[in-house]
């Protein structure tokens, strides 16, 4: 009995930290885009995740193929964060607003889609095609070992999610490297310089909101898919796990580069997961879970905050050459207050 | 050739009318091919606010701005962009922090085109060609293209906005007092780096100033702003022998009231 628990925990460990790593780590990658990139807190994921995991079961559940759905997935969760920007472009309303109508908007749509499928907006998995499922058909082919079944199953969610990921991942990587991305980059780091060269502000919201929202689509649909139903509570606490896992990776791998930011998302959230799979250890029935999350956050942040202060206190010391060109350069801020003061001491050449 | 035609500016504070800023109260000015203009006035004299209507952030109330027959009093400050080119007075607004050097280069060099959504920013040939435009500073900032700008000193990023807001070839150039915030050193190594790249570019350049040596001895004409209005002009031979001493005497002759000087 021992040592089947033990497998058990061992086969969970190996699983499932991953399938949910990979399928969020999408979204996280999606909250990256408008946490960091564009430097605003959208909340809408609480929202648009339920309404396109609900919407999945459904269409799923009406034999619609499944990459379809995953297109209409993607351009729904665009359109709600294209919606999300001319928001607060045009009414003026603060970004933390907008998105919280767009989350109160698409999570009505997920009360509603539930009403009318009368709480039953799922499908079961051996009867219907899903992203997932002809995967496991071909892997497990005519086999009836239970055990494979099983494990070809769970195997054909890794692959299948870790391709899409990749694949998002290196789309990221290569928009956010041409003119465009820069772009929009410069718009979210710092809007005045931007405009100042050229860019439309406006124009770069509208656009990485897009893709923000359609890669949330997109692991939404992919969520529902792999959990086979939808149910109107699923975006709740995402805001928690997608934070919680950009801010571990950042936490691990640093923001030196652009490219380590967009692998702190993968690599957060595949962390983030197995360590919500070690909490479940000591709370197997899942009710202390959000507690747990919500919890780890705070222990994440102050973390964060601990190592950036021990770095203030305990600076590297610079080597070599490095050490030369480090020294040249002082603080701006030491800079501006020397200013300050000679220009109060009087060395100012007027008056 | 950019014309600026009797300018007005109103700030409504709030609802009450007796709070209104009149901030430009008619302003004409026009800013010739080759002409190195610097702007001096006290605060709220409205030279700030003038800068900031050419470069867009405000629409005029009356008045157009005519960029070699264009009227672009309208466009928004992205638009304007194209033509302008533009410094500002916090050495952290003129760049971005986080991203290197080459990257903030790479977004100024393509200002006023088109961005490309599967062109790459950063080549190899780009490389080249702005460690040959960094060169000339004499701040061996070429061998530090891929550093964070943020690990820059206030000067040296001043140095590199002024070389960004320069470098797509502007109509005009915008410079929002931008040696305020430096120490006096830097201060004057940013002005005569100002001076070399504006007469080696040609490019017409309108300065904001506070330091009126700095406005008599850079440049072909002076204005002086108050009260939303330009109070003194002068030019060519004029301008080259003022001194702050007469300046100075300006103000207390009652040609132009004191607060002008009082900054």
């Amino acid at each position: 009995m021992i040592v089947l628990d033990a497998l058990s925990t061992f086969r969970s460990f190996a699983i499932n930290p991953w399938v949910n790593g990979l399928i969020l780590g999408i979204m996280v990658l999606g909250v990256f885009i408008s946490f960091r990139v564009l430097n605003i807190a959208d909340l809408s994921v609480e929202g648009v995740l339920p309404m396109i995991t609900m919407l999945t079961a459904v269409l799923i559940g009406a034999d619609i193929n499944p990459w379809l759905v995953i297109l209409i997935s993607i351009a729904i969760g665009a359109i709600c964060g294209v919606l999300n920007a001319l928001l607060t472009i045009y009414l003026k309303t603060p970004p933390l607003l907008s998105g919280i109508i767009v989350m109160a908007l698409t999570f009505g749509v997920a009360i509603m889609i539930n009403s009318l499928k009368s709480g039953q907006a799922s499908f079961n998995p051996n009867d219907h095609l899903t992203a997932f499922n002809w995967l496991r058909s071909l892997l497990a082919g005519n086999s009836l070992n239970r055990d494979w079944l099983f494990f070809a199953s769970y195997l054909s969610y890794i692959i299948v999610s870790a391709f899409i990921l990749g694949l998002v991942w290196a789309g990221a990587y290569f928009f956010f490297g041409t003119e465009l991305g820069m772009s929009i980059r410069a718009a979210g780091k710092n809007p005045a310089m931007a405009r100042a060269n050229g860019i439309s502000v406006n124009k770069a919201s509208i656009i990485a909101l897009a893709i923000s929202g359609g890669l949330i689509g997109l692991a939404s649909s992919l969520y529902g898919q792999h959990n086979g139903m939808g149910l109107p509570t699923d975006g709740q606490g995402m805001i928690v796990i997608a934070l919680s896992s950009l801010f571990l990776g950042e936490m691990i791998l640093g923001t030196k580069s652009f490219k380590r930011n967009l692998w702190a998302t993968v690599v957060g959230s595949l962390v983030y997961w197995y360590i919500i799979q070690a909490l479940m250890l000591i709370d197997s029935q899942g009710y202390m879970l959000s507690i747990y999350k919500a919890l780890l956050l705070v222990v994440i942040l102050a973390a964060q905050l601990g190592i950036a202060t021990f770095k203030r206190k305990h600076p590297k010391k610079p080597s070599g050459d490095k050490g030369k060109e480090v020294k040249q350069d002082k603080p701006v801020k030491e800079e501006m207050v020397q200013s300050i003061m000679r220009h109060c001491l009087g060395e100012r050449t007027v008056c | 050739m950019l014309e600026i035609k009797d300018i007005h500016k109103t700030f409504h504070l709030d609802t009450n009318p007796e709070n209104d800023k009149h901030a430009l109260k008619g302003v004409s000015l026009t800013i010739n091919d080759g002409d190195f203009i610097s702007v001096i006035g006290s605060n709220g004299s409205g030279k700030t606010t003038l800068l900031n209507m050419v470069a867009g952030v405000f629409e005029p109330d009356e008045g157009q701005i005519i960029l070699n027959g264009k009227d672009i009093s309208k466009l928004p400050v992205h638009k304007r962009a194209k033509f302008l080119g533009r410094v500002f007075q916090d050495p952290m607004m003129g760049t971005i922090a986080d991203i290197s050097l080459f990257e903030n280069l790479s977004i100024a060099s393509r200002r006023g085109q088109k961005q490309s959504p599967i062109r790459w920013a950063l080549t190899k040939e780009k490389e080249k060609e702005f460690a040959a435009l960094l060169e000339p500073l004499g701040l061996g900032l070429e061998k530090r293209l891929n550093a964070p700008m943020g690990t820059f000193s206030g000067g040296q990023r001043q140095a590199v906005t002024l070389l960004m807001a320069s470098m797509a070839k502007p109509e005009v150039l915008l410079l929002d007092e931008h040696t305020a915030a430096l120490d006096p050193a830097t201060a004057k190594k940013t002005m005569e780096l100002t001076e070399k790249i504006v007469t080696s570019s040609k490019i017409p350049t309108l300065m904001i100033t506070h330091n009126m040596k700095d406005a008599i001895r850079y440049g072909n004409r002076l204005i002086m702003m108050d009260g939303g209005k330009i109070v003194f002009e002068a030019s060519g031979e004029e301008k080259a022998k003022l001194t702050v001493k007469d300046l100075l005497d300006k103000f207390s002759s009652g040609e132009v009231p004191d607060s002008a000087v009082l900054s």
